[in-house]
């Protein structure tokens, strides 16, 4: 059977929790090349700065060596390895006060209070729907960074499963949550919906 | 459980995906569409401030999971002890040159603003070796002079009650209020 030269998830973490210098140097390396990228971005979609990001990325790591071992074979690395992402990420909200104690980012009743938010109307200078649109998604992306993040994916062409790895959840309950977002979105460009109707007739 | 979802949810991701249901109420694709400009637009400028996944940040992993106390690979100590003998050997002529010229000392002097610590410990190769490391971890500018007996250590950007810097400040005998520039002399007990 051929084999691509690029480790999989499930290589990275058997090589880091071999435990022994040289596997988890090329492992480290390996996982490095693989997930630092998108993850930095997940960070910094997630509203974190470059520099708290790096900072996040480091924690990641140190928590993906230590565990490494303890990894079970039959999982998925790769929803293995986000969801220490997604927890680094969330102990750092909570850190900076950003999350409350009790909540976890990508999680619903978590973020229940800031969808409970009702959107400001769009401001008066939105006189073109594409301009009400924008500043309309602007905040719906500052209460819910998670969800503009997914949105942004599916928009990108990411396959659901993949984006379920990122967000810790089922495909079903990915698609469920992809196929909520157009009402998550919907109070947040209301009055754009108005426009749009005005610019059709 | 089957999840009963609204057609028009379905039609509008698909038409944000970019690949818009012809047979969609076209207010659907129309008001995706514009969603999906404004996310290009601030995906666009969020991608623009992600740091770079590069080997500098790469060696910052490295030392923190060393400083984290998570081992490392034989080859990356012979890479770090090949590193250190590089340098002493390289500053060892240097100070070789330096003690012929008879202002040396004035030339070896530190500038008046920095700060001088002496510390005197059993090991200061190996103390020097880990100051080093945490330095190159942190981005700091580090140069390290050797006389022989002690090592001369001149750092600068050192940050009061930084957590960050908290181990290099461990590893060099200083107190977690030291900033800016030191010179810290570490000598053999």
């Amino acid at each position: 059977m051929p084999r691509s030269d690029t480790p999989t998830e499930e290589d990275i973490v058997s090589l880091i929790g071999k435990g022994d210098g040289k596997s988890q140097e090329t492992g480290v390396r390996a996982l490095y090349d693989l997930m630092a990228k998108p993850m930095l971005r997940f960070f910094v979609h997630l509203g974190l700065s470059p520099d708290e990001a790096r900072d996040v990325l480091q924690e990641t790591f140190v928590k993906v060596v230590r565990s490494a071992s303890a990894f079970s074979p039959g999982g998925s690395a790769k929803a293995w390895l986000w969801q220490i992402a997604r927890n680094c990420l969330t102990d750092h909200l909570r850190q900076t006060a950003r999350v409350r104690k009790h909540e976890t980012v990508f999680d619903e009743q978590g973020w229940q209070s800031i969808q409970d938010t009702i959107p400001e109307r769009p401001h008066a200078s939105s006189t073109s729907v594409e301009k009400c649109v924008s500043e309309g998604l602007a905040r719906f992306a500052n209460a819910m960074p998670d969800r503009a993040y997914v949105i942004t994916l599916q928009m990108e062409g990411m396959s659901i499963q993949e984006i379920a790895h990122q967000i810790g959840r089922t495909v079903a309950a990915t698609k469920e949550y992809l196929s909520q977002c157009r009402k998550k979105v919907a109070p947040f460009i209301s009055r754009c919906t108005e426009l749009l109707a005005a610019e059709a007739s | 459980v089957t999840v009963q979802t609204d057609p028009r949810d379905e039609q509008w991701t698909r038409a944000l995906s970019g690949s818009p249901d012809p047979e969609a109420d076209a207010h659907i694709n129309r008001e995706a569409e514009l969603v999906r400009r404004a996310l290009e637009v601030r995906r666009n400028s969020l991608d623009h401030t992600v740091p770079a996944a590069d080997e500098s940040l790469y060696q910052q992993v490295e030392a923190r999971l060393h400083r984290e106390g998570v081992p490392r690979a034989h080859s990356s100590r012979w890479k770090s002890m090949l590193a250190l003998a590089a340098t002493a050997f390289a500053l060892g002529l240097l100070v070789a040159r330096v003690t012929m010229i008879p202002a040396a000392p004035a030339m070896r002097s530190p500038t008046p603003a920095m700060q001088t610590v002496v510390v005197r410990v059993e090991n200061p190769g190996q103390i020097v070796q880990e100051a080093s490391r945490e330095a190159i971890g942190l981005g700091l500018a580090l140069s390290v002079t050797s006389t022989g007996a002690s090592y001369h250590v001149s750092i600068s950007g050192l940050v009061p009650e930084s957590p960050g810097q908290r181990p290099l400040k461990e590893a060099l005998g200083l107190s977690p209020s030291a900033a800016g520039a030191i010179l810290v002399i570490v000598q053999k007990k």
